[in-house]
């Protein structure tokens, strides 16, 4: 379990560098409401369930819905759809079904743009305020300042990184939406309010205490929360919420991974050096005992040697 | 004083309790009572306290469709392009009217385009406000011809500065604007009929337009050639007739549409997506989600520490969802979503709070407050950037209601509880 904690910040760069890749190799997500998508609509007074059924396994299909007859194609040429739709209409032929190309409002490359900015902008806004309430309150210099709210941003940085490839991944067989959008600023705004609630309530000196632990600590007690919330919410709502809700337990898990990797993250030759220098300590703090004990001079011996002479 | 700050906690959890119930009748004796029976429209026109405005996902919802002809010479690049600005027009309209909930997406079927426009189900009229956006959106000034029958030298272009939708009391939901003062001869003119009015058509519908009534009382200059536009009867007896005034205002604000859309009056009703026939289950599930968290925290602290963190909640829970109502919010997935992450930092916070040494909790009040005004900055930001046109913009919206109450409950309620002595033995002898 040590070994695993050590190897935790590791790991998680690595999942950070696989996520880029993922994304980019992905360009963005593959299947998504912010790209044209061919959406079928099924009529028909009898065997129309059968017909959708029928359609479950054709290329390109990413969403069936039963409640409306609607079943949805992304990433397929339009004619290999209707190709598709005329092969199940040989067996059904007399289902109807009209085939259109949707067109999103918002582009994918628009959207991922807003999403940085806002992003950026909201870090600079965390950044404004806390700098401002830090220096005024606490007296904190600068150099303070940029070493412990460093690793807000780089924290930031690695979940927002580490959750744009779980959702890039999660795209290769579902389509997503906003509430992607949403589960970013769910990580976002817990991150934050962590920071918020320990950084701004304590000066420097209270927070070199114990600093990882209640970091981690506070993660976890708000996963506890979310999961009741999600989980019972789920049970309530139906199977179709679990996604949506799931994006919310995923964007908290991905927070306490990485504050977790970065508040116990130490360069091996450094993590060395510090626990050389922490033995050391230890050395020099019992060594004087010993040189007590060796060179205190015994008066009795001393008269003893005396007499001999 | 003490007593007083326990007797406002308990009667503002009983009062809003209360005021956040959902519709109910009560028949007592031949009386029938509606339940709740209050008017908060001088603070919300629309606010809906008893039950939620239905929402996207949770309910089932209406979807119009419009068709327009394709120019066969364009080519596809050029087709995609012209459906996409028509879509944006169509956009920048609902978001002007503040309809933000009204999603509209582009579609291509052969050689029609297809513009599906989708509508809640608590939007009433839909037929008519789906006529509207999808109005070409020209305005014309002319004569009435039974008044007068020469012409209006004026153009929409002669108009400068805001379009207001405002509320006049003497002639209620109707467009103020003003024209260039270049125009002011040409107003002049127009308005010298037996009824001093002219009118403005925009596509089919008219509105009578007026010199500012300002003018006329105040005779200031600067609105001597403003200008209000009264909807005649057919809108302006419809209940939504602010909603119409607002979606012609949006008119002058984009540019008209550059073909013809023809609107099916018939609507597909797309079905509910979450859950069906069991929309109370959410709300049980909700309660019994907190009353969890509440036990849990009463397994690991004392008592004293239980009854104030389920007081806080208890007030942030009332205060939350009365704010949501008298907002007219729209009960819909994405309202769910925002209220449980509004609900995770709420419990965060109090927990943290009771965490706290007692003579840092007053500080620590005040760090909630810093944050909940950041958050609220961060909602603003996202709100304005991002969520033009977006769904999630009922989460978000949630969230700063979130926010907002708990910011109140910081400054007043939480005070008030951090003073409280609970006292769980009220029979033990005085000595």
């Amino acid at each position: 379990m040590n070994r695993l904690k050590l190897a935790l910040p590791y790991i998680t760069v690595i999942l950070f560098v696989a996520s880029l890749g993922l994304f980019v190799f992905n360009h963005g997500f593959k299947y998504d409401d912010y790209e044209n998508y061919i959406r079928v609509q099924i009529n028909g007074t009898e065997n129309v369930d059968l017909f959708i059924e029928r359609l479950r396994d054709t290329s390109g299909l990413i969403e069936l819905d039963k409640a409306n007859n609607f079943a949805y194609y992304q990433q397929v040429d339009k004619t290999v759809v209707e190709e598709n739709l005329n092969n199940v209409k040989e067996d059904y032929p007399e289902i109807e079904t009209t085939v259109e190309t949707i067109y999103p409002s918002v582009s994918k490359k628009q959207r991922i743009i807003d999403l940085a900015l806002t992003t950026t902008l909201i870090i600079v806004l965390f950044a404004a305020f806390s700098y401002v309430t830090k220096t005024r309150a606490f007296n904190w210099n600068l150099k303070e300042y940029a070493k412990y709210y460093g690793l807000y941003f780089a924290d930031n940085i690695l979940s927002l990184g580490i959750l744009a490839g779980l959702v890039s991944l999660l795209s290769l067989v579902y389509k997503i939406n906003d509430y992607v959008l949403f589960s970013f600023f769910v990580l976002v705004i817990v991150k934050t309010s962590i920071y918020w609630f320990k950084l701004l309530q304590e000066d420097i000196n209270q927070m070199k205490t114990h600093f990882v632990e209640n970091f981690v600590n506070d993660s976890r007690k708000i996963f506890v929360v979310a999961l009741i919330l999600c989980v019972l919410l789920a049970v309530g709502m139906g199977v179709r919420s679990v996604i949506p809700l799931a994006f919310i337990l995923v964007a908290i898990i991905v927070n306490f991974l990485t504050n977790y990797s970065i508040l116990t993250f130490q360069v091996p030759k450094f993590r060395r050096a510090l626990e050389h220098q922490v033995e050391n300590r230890e050395k020099t703090q019992t060594k004087p005992e010993k040189t007590e004990k060796k060179y205190v001079p015994n008066p009795k011996l001393k008269k003893k040697n005396k007499k001999k002479k | 004083m003490k007593r007083l700050k326990q007797i406002y906690i308990f009667v503002f959890i009983i009062v809003l309790g209360l005021l956040i119930l959902p519709q109910f009748n009560l028949k007592i004796g031949e009386n029938e009572f509606q339940y709740p029976n209050i008017d908060f429209s001088s603070v919300n026109s629309s606010a809906t306290l008893g039950n939620f405005s239905r929402g996207y996902d949770l309910y089932d919802s209406k979807m119009y469709t419009a068709t327009v002809n394709v120019d066969s010479t364009l080519t596809i690049e050029e087709r995609e392009r012209q459906l996409r600005d028509l879509v944006e027009v169509i956009r920048n309209r609902i978001n002007y009217s503040n309809l933000h909930d009204i999603y509209v997406n582009g579609a291509i079927e052969n050689d029609t385009y297809k513009l599906n426009l989708s509508f809640p189900d608590y939007i009433q009229e839909s037929d008519i406000i789906a006529k509207y956006l999808v109005g070409k959106g020209e305005i014309f000034f002319e004569n009435d011809p039974q008044v007068s029958q020469t012409g209006v030298a004026l153009k929409d272009t002669d108009i400068v500065g805001q379009i207001k939708s405002i509320y006049d009391e003497q002639y209620g939901n109707v467009l103020s604007f003003k024209f260039a003062n270049t125009a002011l001869t040409n107003f002049y003119f127009a308005l010298q009929n037996t009824n001093n009015y002219f009118l403005m058509r925009v596509d089919s519908t008219y509105f009578a337009v007026i010199q500012d009534p300002n003018y006329t009382n105040t005779q200031s200059l600067d609105l001597q050639t403003s200008a209000i536009a009264v909807p005649f009867a057919e809108v302006k007896l419809s209940p939504n007739v602010a909603m119409y005034t607002n979606i012609v205002r949006s008119y002058f604000l984009t540019s008209p549409l550059v073909v013809d859309v023809n609107l099916d009056p018939n609507f597909k009703t797309i079905k509910r997506d979450f859950v069906a026939d069991k929309i109370s289950y959410i709300a049980i599930f909700i309660v019994a989600a907190v009353a969890l968290l509440m036990l849990m925290y009463a397994s690991k602290k004392g008592m004293t520490k239980t009854i104030k963190f389920v007081l806080m909640l208890g007030s942030y829970m009332v205060l939350l969802t009365f704010l949501l109502k008298l907002l007219s919010a729209t009960l819909s997935v994405n309202l769910l979503l925002g209220f449980i992450l509004g609900l995770i930092i709420v419990v965060y916070a109090i927990e943290k709070l009771l965490s706290t040494e007692e003579d840092q909790q007053r500080t620590f009040l005040n760090v909630i407050n810093y944050y909940c005004i950041f958050i609220a900055l961060v909602i603003f930001t996202i709100y304005r950037f991002l969520l033009a046109g977006n769904t999630m913009t009922d989460a978000f919206g949630t969230l700063l209601a979130s926010v907002i109450s708990l910011l109140f409950l910081s400054y007043v309620n939480f005070k008030f509880i951090l003073d409280l002595e609970p006292n769980f033995k009220p029979f033990r002898k005085r000595l």
